[in-house]
């Protein structure tokens, strides 16, 4: 009877305790942050694995204490720009959303548009993006950081002729014809600049088109499958080395790994040592493009409601206040590196070369 | 160059041919577009993976397991699906909905269980084999190989038997073939069998040649689609043959132009006949 009556009374101190914290959360002011990924078609893979990151920082931010209840709500776009407009819309109207993290593919535009007429801030993660709107930032590398990293290998390696290959995709189209129109004043000829339709599954043809052309390197940027099958079909037809990827090498699929022994990619994807270990412990998957980045996105984004002053009055921080500490966080050391992140909400991350050695990709030493 | 672009056509229309002859089989007894056999590729690709990498099964027994799965498939979404609908008197419109509600369905469980990221099947695409200066991996050998093992089949199949004459029957005149006592239902099932195998076989391939995600089943449903239109589904030669026309075709666009014309190539010469020679290439017209 002792046991039973002790055991009551421990049960009826957990639940008040429990009560106790939800009277907390409750009496703390709510921030509602809405995610808009591509979880379903052709990219569900990248938008998936930025969902991952996101939950694991916003997880750890939940064990801590913090001066707001922050709720996470996550929309699929389905990669169509139409749906990523219905979703920012939604979030903002209906869920009253103060912030909204997207991915690449002209949909961080979209979302950068509609957040910005509504001073809702934008966190967006995509490639060669060099201007965001007042109320944006954006944690992705830039054209300029990507071409420098990659030009100081091909002139290492005395490059003269390159083939561009790349996929049917906004971000491809930003890299690719970037390096277009900058390698020829660094004294490297373009011959091919190709884009493929994001279904194709047959690289044979193009391959054999563009060793007619007899390039010394070939310098690829798809997204996935296309970086994968190619490679394949690369290496099965001409048994070469000479291909780098400008950012994307790293989401190949393992099984393809031994085939791309030596090969070096620019690594916009992945993250620290330290990140990348503890997402694949959980996931069992590879880190996908702008995964970590989103995650120092949320970090970013957190820190700054925690961190910016209330005015008179205010239960929340203003979205101009917070803004305004984002563009000045400066450096920041996350789990994609470290960015430096400039006045106008434009990140610079650092971009290093790595290359498959021994099955893994490694940062080349200089 | 012609070499190369030759041995090209044959890789990929190879591939296409698979599908189209499955299509092409599939249509003439039960005539609509049925996207379930898009799902059906990507179940041979995902059951073969699942058998060799997440049971440790070797691949000789995973891959003839992953095809009779797909064969089971297939007749069990005839069986329970479309037979049921057939008989309501549903239009070919309404099959279509219901095929392409479930490969939504199919699409969705896959990515659920496999997740949403590229895979490829084993090892054996790495393995080369070299004629000169010119290397071909296996698996694409393979590929052409099965095509045409395939084809001799259902041509023997539809020719040479009492299955064939059936599916003759059933497809010239329903009606009539049910009428003269043929269980139409039973060699729509059996059809459905086969075309499983196939579809199963082709998924196989393509998860060791270019390998697999949720998505793959439509692209490369709607390439043997167009490739058996083209070629016309009366007999089996048309979407053999048609295979290899629409990759002809579709290779001499990537030479000539840029690979982003590819689909375009395959969209026009698609258009172009169903307006012009409906019944395809290698099929008589109707007087």
């Amino acid at each position: 009877m002792k046991r039973l009556i002790f055991c009551l009374v421990c049960v009826l101190i957990l639940g008040a305790c429990k009560e106790e914290k939800q009277l907390q959360l409750q009496t703390k002011p709510t921030i509602k942050i809405g995610v808009n990924l591509h979880l379903t078609g052709q990219l569900a893979h990248t938008g998936q694995g930025a969902q991952n990151a996101i939950l694991m920082a916003f997880e750890k931010w939940q064990k801590k204490d913090t001066k707001y209840h922050y709720e996470l709500i996550f929309e699929d776009d389905m990669l169509k720009t139409q749906q990523a407009a219905v979703n920012a819309q939604k979030l903002i109207n209906v869920d009253g959303v103060r912030a909204i993290l997207s991915l690449f593919g002209l949909i961080d535009r979209v979302i950068d548009d509609i957040a910005n007429q509504n001073k809702i801030i934008s966190i967006s993660c995509s490639y060669g993006k060099a201007k965001v709107p007042e109320y944006g930032i954006n944690t992705g590398a830039q054209n300029e950081e990507i071409y420098a990293a990659v030009l100081a290998q091909l002139q290492k390696q005395n490059v003269k002729k390159v083939v561009l290959q790349g996929s049917q995709s906004a971000v491809s189209f930003a890299i690719l014809d970037y390096f277009e129109k900058h390698l020829p004043d660094d004294g490297i000829e373009v011959l091919l600049n190709e884009k493929h339709n994001l279904d194709i599954r047959d690289f044979r043809s193009s391959i054999q088109k563009a060793e007619q052309l007899q390039p010394d390197y070939y310098l690829i940027f798809g997204v996935e499958p296309m970086n994968s099958i190619f490679v394949k079909q690369y290496r099965e037809i001409t048994g070469k080395q000479n291909l780098a990827s400008l950012g994307s090498f790293p989401e190949i699929a393992d099984a393809l790994w031994p085939q791309m022994e030596g090969l070096w990619a620019a690594s916009l994807i992945g993250g620290t040592k330290e990140f990348t270990k503890e997402y694949q412990t959980r996931f069992h998957d590879r880190v996908h493009g702008c995964s970590a980045n989103l995650y120092d996105g949320l970090n970013m984004l957190i820190t700054a409601f925690e961190n910016t002053p209330l005015r008179n009055g205010q239960k929340i921080p203003d979205n101009k206040d917070v803004i305004q500490y984002l563009h000045h966080i400066g450096t920041y050391n996350g789990a994609f590196g470290t960015i430096q992140m400039d006045e106008n909400g434009i990140g610079h991350p650092k971009v290093e070369i790595v290359k498959m050695q021994n099955g893994k990709w490694q940062p080349i030493e200089e | 160059m012609l070499f190369v672009l030759l041995i090209n056509v044959l890789i990929v229309g190879a591939g296409y041919g698979l599908i189209a002859m499955a299509f092409a089989l599939m249509s003439s007894v039960s005539p609509f577009f049925n996207m379930t056999l898009g799902s059906i590729i990507a179940f041979g690709a995902y059951g073969a993976y699942a058998l060799m990498n997440m049971l440790g099964i070797s691949p000789f027994v995973a891959i003839p397991l992953s095809v009779i799965f797909c064969a089971l498939i297939s007749a069990v979404l005839e069986y329970f699906v479309f037979t049921p609908l057939r008989k309501k008197g549903a239009s070919s419109m309404v099959l279509l909905v219901a095929s392409l509600g479930l490969y939504t369905i199919f699409e969705a469980i896959i990515h659920l269980i496999f997740g949403p990221q590229y895979q490829i099947l084993g090892s054996v695409s790495s393995q080369n084999l070299n004629f000169g200066n010119f290397s071909i991996p296996k698996v694409q050998l393979i590929t052409i190989f099965v095509d045409i093992i395939v084809f001799g089949f259902l041509y023997f199949l539809l020719t040479h038997t009492f299955l064939g004459k059936l599916v003759r029957a059933v497809k010239s005149n329903a009606g009539l073939s049910k009428i003269i006592g043929i269980n139409n239902n039973r060699v729509i099932l059996i059809v459905s069998c086969l075309s499983g195998i196939i579809l199963g076989t082709s998924g196989v391939l393509t998860g060791y040649d270019t390998g697999m995600e949720p998505t793959m089943g439509f692209n490369l449903l709607f390439k043997g689609i167009i490739a058996a239109i083209i070629g016309g589904t009366g007999n089996i030669s048309g979407p053999f043959l048609g295979a290899f026309f629409l990759s002809f075709a579709e290779n001499i666009g990537v030479m000539i132009w840029a690979s982003e014309w590819r689909d375009l190539v395959a969209f026009v010469i698609f258009i172009i006949f169903l307006i012009f020679r409906p019944q395809g290439i290698f099929e008589k017209k109707e007087p």
